[in-house]
């Protein structure tokens, strides 16, 4: 994209919006940008007209990561409202001024429902082995976690080989607190449709907006909110793919009767 | 008939996550749209790791290069069609699209098994 053209501005983040009414109150649109650096210093706001677009991505299922490495468990996330990163911090504030622009808060409140850890495993040689770890995932060490999925994978080799695989892979964990806290319990209106009524020149993008049927957690779900924003404000005849529903195939829905009485 | 975009439009995105990336492409692919009346504002640094939950990226552990992604992803063949169509309009190489890329991926992986 940027050898194409695209300007990509690092170390700089939308952290707010200004929107205008119109004095009917119908149609709505944003007509300044305010930016700052990652460290919160401001930089020039950016007039906009409501001839342009602003696409704003709410929330983020990655704010607050912590790492840990392949002989350290993960730190201790340092959660706060002070650290949720741009795209949360950008949807509260401009939530408070508009009610139809959902509600970020539901999808923050439950840490212990909306957390998981997933890590990344560097094979360097070797292969699989049996043995697990009797420790929650947060405290386990990067080997110890490829040493459980080893465990699950049922290799059956020798101590040493087991080792050797431990020894020349480097395993990567990282705890995300928010990531999925789309499937939280939510109301209607928890979350802004792609184009609110009204919207001259913006839409919403991400994991929190309304899709009717969309299916979160996936990357469909960015994808087609973003096909929805660009068919809207640009091009008309831009075709959706069409969304697969399993739920109405016959043989889908036996395999899952099978597997619910396995 | 669909009037043209106008060239003097501009768009503006915050982060570098799939729904930013995503309207980037369909804008310039799929619309026509001029790159470089594009903006997009990521908080990161460029050296930091970018691009949302699917951040795949390098990084050097105990001087060796190992990969790291925060975010994760299992893909089927049914469920993804939007996904794909993008995968389909990025360039892997000058011949390619990414989405080329994945299948040709695919079928090495399956002839092995």
């Amino acid at each position: 994209m940027q050898k194409q053209g695209v300007n990509v501005h690092y170390n700089c983040r939308i952290s707010d919006v200004d929107f205008e009414i119109d004095s009917g109150g119908n149609q709505r649109w944003i007509e300044r940008i305010h930016l700052e650096t990652e460290g919160g210093e401001p930089k020039p706001s950016i007039q906009v007209r409501d001839t342009d677009l602003v696409f704003l991505t709410i929330g983020s299922i990655i704010s607050n990561a912590s790492f840990g490495a392949h002989d350290r468990p993960v730190d201790k996330p340092a959660v706060g409202s002070q650290n949720l990163g741009g795209a949360w911090t950008l949807w509260k504030k401009i939530a408070a001024r508009q009610p139809d622009f959902g509600r970020p808060d539901q999808f923050l409140r439950d840490l212990s429902q909306s957390r998981m850890m997933t890590f990344t495993v560097t094979f360097r040689g070797g292969l699989f082995q049996r043995k697990f770890v009797k420790k929650t995932m947060p405290e386990c060490t990067g080997r110890e976690i490829l040493e459980e999925l080893l465990g699950h994978l049922q290799f059956d080799q020798d101590e040493v080989e087991k080792n050797e695989i431990l020894d020349t892979s480097t395993c990567i964990p990282c705890m995300l607190p928010y990531s999925s806290s789309q499937f939280l319990s939510r109301a209607k209106g928890d979350r802004p449709a792609v184009v609110p009524a009204g919207a001259k020149n913006f839409a919403f993008l991400g994991q929190f907006v309304e899709i009717p049927n969309g299916i979160v957690f996936t990357t469909e779900y960015s994808v087609l909110g973003a096909i929805h924003a660009v068919k809207t404000f640009v091009k008309p005849s831009l075709v959706v793919p069409p969304m697969y529903s399993g739920q109405y195939h016959p043989l889908t829905c036996i395999s899952v009767a099978r597997a619910l009485f396995r | 008939m669909e009037k043209p975009v106008d060239s003097s439009v501009k768009v503006y995105l915050n982060g570098l996550g799939l729904g930013s990336i995503a309207a980037a492409m369909y804008l310039i692919q799929k619309a026509d749209f001029n790159p470089s009346n594009i903006h997009i504002f990521e908080q990161k640094g460029d050296t930091d790791t970018v691009g949302g939950s699917c951040d795949a990226s390098e990084m050097i552990v105990d001087d060796q290069p190992a990969y790291f992604m925060r975010g994760s992803r299992m893909f089927e063949d049914k469920v993804y069609p939007c996904t794909k169509e993008l995968w389909s309009i990025i360039p892997y190489n000058d011949n390619e699209s990414c989405l080329q890329d994945h299948q040709k991926n695919r079928e090495e992986c399956r002839s092995r098994a």
